[in-house]
């Protein structure tokens, strides 16, 4: 077969797939999404792409996982909507982003995300991770969780994702995924699949700045 | 008010070879020099005096994020030992420097097939695990994405400790880290434990290549090393067994593989991802027996290469 190059917007579009991996039911209990309710979430239709607004997500883990001990006893419920800011007092931008313990890009990101949290969340940035399969491509669990974060010292909120809950987004076969969402309004403003750390920081930067300037 | 306590910048789990207690540098010991070209890549770590253990160092890397994005699609390959056999439930994974895809283990008869659905740049087929065969990472070229057989050589069981100032014997390879010295890896399987960690290697004959592996870098020899990633700090020194019969005195240069991906600053450290980078140069012993270095250190535990110069 041949390879083709493509236009570097085609790794704005989302992938297709839906080959969810298999999921033994007693790891399905983490994820909580019976109980993701946020009051006051934006109403849908809700979408997977740039525009389209995100769908509230509930999961479990660590909101300050710096200043948290890691075991199961600590594990929060963190939904997607309780970044969600309408008047953006605390949050501007949410970046979504999932990781696996088998994707060395994953790996490389994590070492600079923290930095870019120092720098940019006191302008509004949040980041929420999602850690969601372990090395051998099984459903992570709260001791990859606990290696991760450990690891790379994380100062944002990171959850466990086993069921794979953003595969709306992108399929669970391809690690990282990057959304970028306007909290005031939860609507998709770009979504990378890849690292494609240019674009993505660019994005990020220029929307807070935008908004810094219509201050 | 908008949150205005962070923590400082995440290092690696830190995995002492001595255990979790810090290890003292020696100030005497030495600093072997990285011998890393004048290519923008630091120095790996330097001894600390004063009692402080040596610093792994980062730096600015080999991120280049020009490589155009490919449509891959279904990636096949029939995994052997270099002996000949299957090599089963061995890893495969297609990463590029932006995206990796979800890895996949040969069957019994060391088949296996990967689906890249997302655009990848710079894309490698990595196959081994760099525990129980070696891993090696092989860019694609326009030959498509039938990989044919690929060999990986099978790594001893037994692993030899990486211990400041103790030569970690294996597969005919020495790593020794200088005294005060340490190593850096992230504790994810199969790294997660003394054994894990323990130092490993193995040969991969020129005959059992893949085309393109030495990415034009004129190799005579390839030896593949784990734990894949170690930062060794300071740079350790490296002895290698003359398998090619050069004669005594015959002067090589010594290469690493880049297995990092990644575009983020500091990202491909010490060397551009599925390439060869020169780190060392070396000199085969007066009893033909060995390749001992000359000038260089070994920053990372990773696959190395030989040529003459």
């Amino acid at each position: 077969m041949k390879l083709f190059p493509v236009g570097l917007a085609a790794l704005l579009l989302g992938a297709c797939g839906t080959n969810r991996p298999e999921i033994p039911k007693e790891l399905l209990g983490t994820s909580g999404a019976s109980a993701c309710t946020t009051p006051g979430y934006p109403a849908g239709p809700y979408g997977d792409d740039t525009g389209t607004l995100a769908e509230d997500r509930c999961f479990r883990g660590w909101r300050a996982p710096q200043s948290t001990r890691h075991d199961e006893a600590t594990l929060e419920d963190i939904s997607l909507g309780s970044f969600y800011d309408p008047t953006g007092k605390t949050h501007e931008i949410v970046l979504l982003n999932t990781a696996a313990v088998w994707c060395s890009v994953c790996k490389s990101e994590h070492k600079t995300l923290p930095d870019r949290y120092a720098e940019l969340a006191p302008r509004g940035l949040a980041i929420v991770s999602a850690l969601f399969q372990n090395g051998q491509g099984g459903p992570a669990d709260l001791d990859d969780l606990t290696t991760w974060v450990e690891t790379f010292d994380v100062p944002f909120p990171m959850v466990l994702d086993p069921d794979y809950q953003l595969n709306d987004y992108a399929s669970a076969e391809t690690a990282p995924l990057n959304l970028v969402i306007d909290a005031r309004t939860m609507r998709i403003l770009a979504k990378f699949i890849g690292n494609q750390s240019d674009p993505l920081w660019t994005t990020i930067e220029d929307e807070l700045a935008r908004r810094e300037a219509s201050e | 008010m908008r949150p205005g306590r962070f923590a400082p910048l995440a290092l690696a789990a830190v995995v002492s070879a001595c255990g979790s207690d810090p290890v003292t540098a020696d100030p005497d010991a030495g600093e072997p020099d990285s011998g890393l070209p004048d290519s923008g890549t630091p120095d790996s770590g330097a001894a600390g005096g004063g009692g402080r253990p040596a610093k792994c160092e980062d730096g600015p890397g080999y991120v280049d994020p020009s490589y155009p994005a490919l449509e891959v699609g279904a990636v096949t390959a029939h995994v052997e030992t270099i002996d000949g056999e299957p090599a089963s439930d061995a890893l495969v994974e297609v990463c590029g420097i932006n995206v990796c895809t979800r890895p996949q283990y040969t069957d019994e008869n060391g088949d296996v097939s990967v689906v890249v659905d997302t655009p990848t740049q710079k894309p490698a087929v990595k196959y081994g695990d760099a525990y129980r065969y070696g891993e090696v990472a092989l860019l694609f070229d326009e030959g498509g994405t039938d990989f044919g057989t690929l060999y990986v050589p099978r790594l001893p069981e037994a692993g030899a400790p990486l211990l400041p100032g103790l030569p970690a014997k294996s597969g005919g390879v020495t790593v020794t880290l200088p005294e005060g010295g340490r190593f850096e890896l992230d504790p994810f399987a199969p790294y997660d434990t003394d054994e894990g960690r323990a130092f490993r290697a193995g040969e991969l004959p020129k005959k059992r290549w893949p085309a393109g592996l030495d990415q034009g870098a004129k190799l005579e020899l390839i030896f593949t090393l784990a734990p894949l990633g170690a930062r060794l700090c300071p740079p350790a020194s490296i002895e290698l067994p003359n398998s090619a019969g050069w004669d005594a005195g015959t002067e090589v240069e010594l290469l690493l593989q880049g297995m990092d991906p990644g575009l983020d600053p500091g990202a491909q450290l010490f060397a551009p991802y599925g390439e060869w980078q020169p780190f060392a140069t070396g000199i085969v012993s007066d009893d033909g027996d060995r390749i001992e270095l000359s000038d260089g250190a070994l920053p990372v535990v990773t696959n190395v290469g030989v040529r003459r110069r």
